[in-house]
């Protein structure tokens, strides 16, 4: 019930903001869609938090505890990304840098994005995850090209083609296992039905499965951005307004890494045992961690900067996740972290964009001066981003050290060494940044407005996670997280 | 007489699109570009017709009328009416010569056709079709890549797709009917998305060419 009730509360927010031809009224419309929006999402996933996984009556759905808390995610991070859009966009208008008409078209694209980010996330049909993440590269294209601009448009054709033809060869693995489970009796929409193929896991032809897999972890990979399929991400999220970057690296990376995990766990029941494909998520895993080190140490622009980053904590997660039991423990923990943090801090370099108009680190001096509370929070989550203590990232970086050790001593060496670059690389670049004193005074105080707010909600949530994945309890929230896949 | 079986058709079938790939690919004229692909996408449908016929699934014919009207008539179409109105040239640009790019082609389906060998080893679908499809799909990827221009980009991707539906309908029949609508609309909004920017891009430069968006590089 009430994934129709999540479902609705897309369609009232879609429509809300449609009331309204004054960029302050549609700011508030959406914000009001967002907040119904957040508050169904946490109606539905909170609950199924600590629930066996259901399937809905007519079959459409599917809800375990590991979907639960990516709706939340979901949920919570459009909620904050609408509250920094409003302020953003009002700014936007002010400099003349997108028309009045635009601001309804953003928010309309951004609800259907969330919407189908939902749809991927919930569907038990497998074909319908399909459709839904494929809806998300088209829904997001035209906020990557929303500027218009020559290098947003090289950005946005980017995006679309190689998501597009990656995503394609995800479709060839999605008919190889509806094949296999035409094999296994399963026809027609059963066959694509996830919790069908879960339950005859063990009789499904282990080779087709195999190279299923290998489409589908090529496919849905370049969604997540690994390596080397990772080549449209940073010109993407470097482009698109700053509050869609933040949904576009916090939300849907996790969301394409969820679609791949579901297949993961199809494969494994098909092969009796995961080591064939944890030894393909920890060589994708590593080499996605590592080779974004570089990148980010020689960086020259801040938001793409980030998304690097991005890159590099799949690859953490991905590889957490071919680590058996205690690294999906330690990934799930890392997805939950990256999502708050990551998102918290291109919503500051949102702020530092609108205020210095340029995303090249060279030419932006003294945001704490000029920006302190926008300069504050983009410190903090910096910090966060940089693993040191409370934050949830310090907890599963930890426990991955303690985790890979004595399994992938190698991976682990190489993995600890980009580490130690991509901290120096963001020391080098954001803290002169930040700290760097300019000449000039600024015209104005920062006022406080509701992309502030937003940003303490995260910082709030990163800090109480953080804590709460070192007690016990934490732990055990995670274990039965895991242990329902 | 001939003994002229359904099964029989469906090879031809798939031949003859295998055949329009190699031309596609060093075709540099847009109009007979399109025409070439309409005609490839018009015996994907014929493919997916026939198929209804030998296993009787009776929505394949659906698929088939969809794919006609999608991909026949209205993806090709539309794209000439966008090049006619933005004034973009007739002559389409690549990488290599005509040429080069078929003697290329015709490597990466013998490749193709060495991996469909390994394929229907595990998986019972046609040796033949499954290599015509993996054939499809690289002869595209090799377009995408091989193309300097936005409009010879699409095509490829476009042909690539028709590559994953042949293989699709050859290896399930086609998933359930709603799923497969939704994917082919995925396709469509897709190509309408791409054409949007390819018009932008046509009008900020008078021109398709894809060297001149190379601003972002690390």
């Amino acid at each position: 019930m009430f994934i129709s009730l999540l479902f609705l509360s897309c369609l009232f927010a879609f429509v809300l903001p449609l009331f309204s031809r004054r960029v302050e009224a549609i700011g508030v419309l959406a914000l009001t869609g967002a907040s119904a929006l957040f508050l169904s999402a946490l109606a539905l996933g909170v609950p199924a938090l600590f629930v066996a996984p259901s399937v809905s009556p007519d079959g459409l759905w599917y809800l375990d505890p590991f979907a639960a808390i990516l709706v939340i995610i979901i949920g919570f991070v459009q909620w904050t990304a609408t509250m920094v859009s409003v302020p953003y966009l009002r700014t936007e208008v002010s400099h003349g840098a997108i028309g009045k008409k635009r601001v309804r078209e953003y928010y309309a694209l951004v609800t259907f994005f969330v919407l189908s980010m939902f749809a991927a996330v919930l569907s038990n049909n497998l074909g319908l995850m399909w459709v839904a993440l494929e809806a998300t590269t088209l829904a997001t294209t035209l906020l990557v090209s929303f500027y218009a601009k020559e290098a947003s448009l090289e950005a946005a054709w980017k995006y679309l083609l190689l998501c597009s033809v990656g995503i394609s060869l995800g479709l060839l693995g999605v008919f190889l296992t509806a094949y296999a489970a035409a094999t296994s009796g399963l026809t027609g929409v059963a066959g694509i039905s996830f919790a069908n193929l879960l339950s005859v896991a063990a009789t499904l032809p282990p080779e087709v499965m195999r190279i299923a897999f290998v489409f589908i972890l090529v496919g849905f990979g370049t969604k997540v951005g690994l390596v080397p399929m990772h080549a449209w991400l940073p010109d993407a999220h470097g482009r698109t307004p700053s509050p869609v970057s933040g949904l576009l690296s916090g939300v849907l990376l996790n969301v394409a890494l969820f679609a791949l995990i579901r297949y993961k766990v199809l494969v494994d029941g098909a092969l009796g045992g995961s080591r064939w494909s944890d030894g393909l998520f920890l060589a994708f895993g590593a080499l996605s961690f590592i080779v974004p080190a570089a990148f980010i140490l020689v960086q020259k622009n801040y938001k793409r900067l980030l998304a690097y980053s991005s890159i590099e904590h799949m690859g953490f997660v991905v590889f957490s996740f071919g680590l058996g039991v205690p690294g999906m423990i330690v990934g799930t923990m890392h997805l939950i972290g990256h999502a708050l943090t990551k998102s918290m801090l291109f919503f500051a370099a949102g702020n530092t964009l609108l205020h210095f108009k340029t995303t090249k680190i060279a030419n932006v001096k003294g945001v704490l001066q000029a920006l302190p509370i926008t300069g504050g929070f983009f410190l903090a989550g910096i910090l966060a981003i940089l693993a040191v203590p409370p934050s949830p990232l310090f907890v599963s970086e930890f426990r991955l050290v303690g985790a890979a050790l004595s399994a992938e001593p190698w991976y682990l060496a190489g993995m600890l060494l980009a580490g130690a670059v991509i901290f120096a690389g963001f020391i080098r670049l954001l803290m002169p940044m930040l700290f760097q004193r300019s000449s000039e005074q600024p015209a104005s105080r920062e006022r406080l407005n509701l992309s502030h707010a937003a940003m303490a909600l995260h910082l709030v949530a990163i800090i109480a996670f953080g804590i709460f994945f070192l007690t016990p309890a934490g732990e055990s929230f995670i274990t039965n997280i895991i242990k329902s896949l | 007489m001939m003994n002229f079986s359904l099964p029989f058709l469906l090879v031809l079938i798939a031949g003859s699109m295998l055949m329009l790939s190699f031309v596609l690919a060093s075709r540099m004229r847009l109009l007979s570009l399109l025409r070439f692909f309409a005609l490839q996408s018009i015996l994907l449908a014929a493919y997916a017709g026939t198929l209804s016929f030998v296993r009787a699934e009776w929505n394949l014919l659906v698929m088939a009328g969809l794919i006609v009207v999608l991909k026949g008539v209205i993806i090709p179409r539309f794209l000439m009416r966008v090049a006619r109105e933005s004034g973009a040239s007739q002559r389409l640009e690549s990488y290599a010569r005509p040429t080069t790019l078929l003697f290329c082609s015709g490597i990466v389906s013998i490749l193709s056709f060495i991996a469909a060998g390994a394929l229907t080893s595990v998986v019972g679908s046609g040796y033949f079709i499954t290599a015509v499809s993996f054939s499809l799909l690289s002869v595209g990827f090799l377009m995408l890549v091989s193309r300097k221009d936005l409009f010879g980009q699409i095509i490829g991707f476009l042909v690539m797709e028709n590559g994953i539906f042949t293989f699709g309908l050859a290896l399930t029949g086609g998933l359930a009917l709603l799923i497969e609508v939704g994917i082919l609309f995925d396709v469509v909004v897709g190509f309408a998305l791409m054409t949007i920017l390819l018009n932008w891009v046509q009008k900020q430069h008078a021109s398709a060419r894809t060297d001149l968006l190379r601003e972002l590089t690390d």
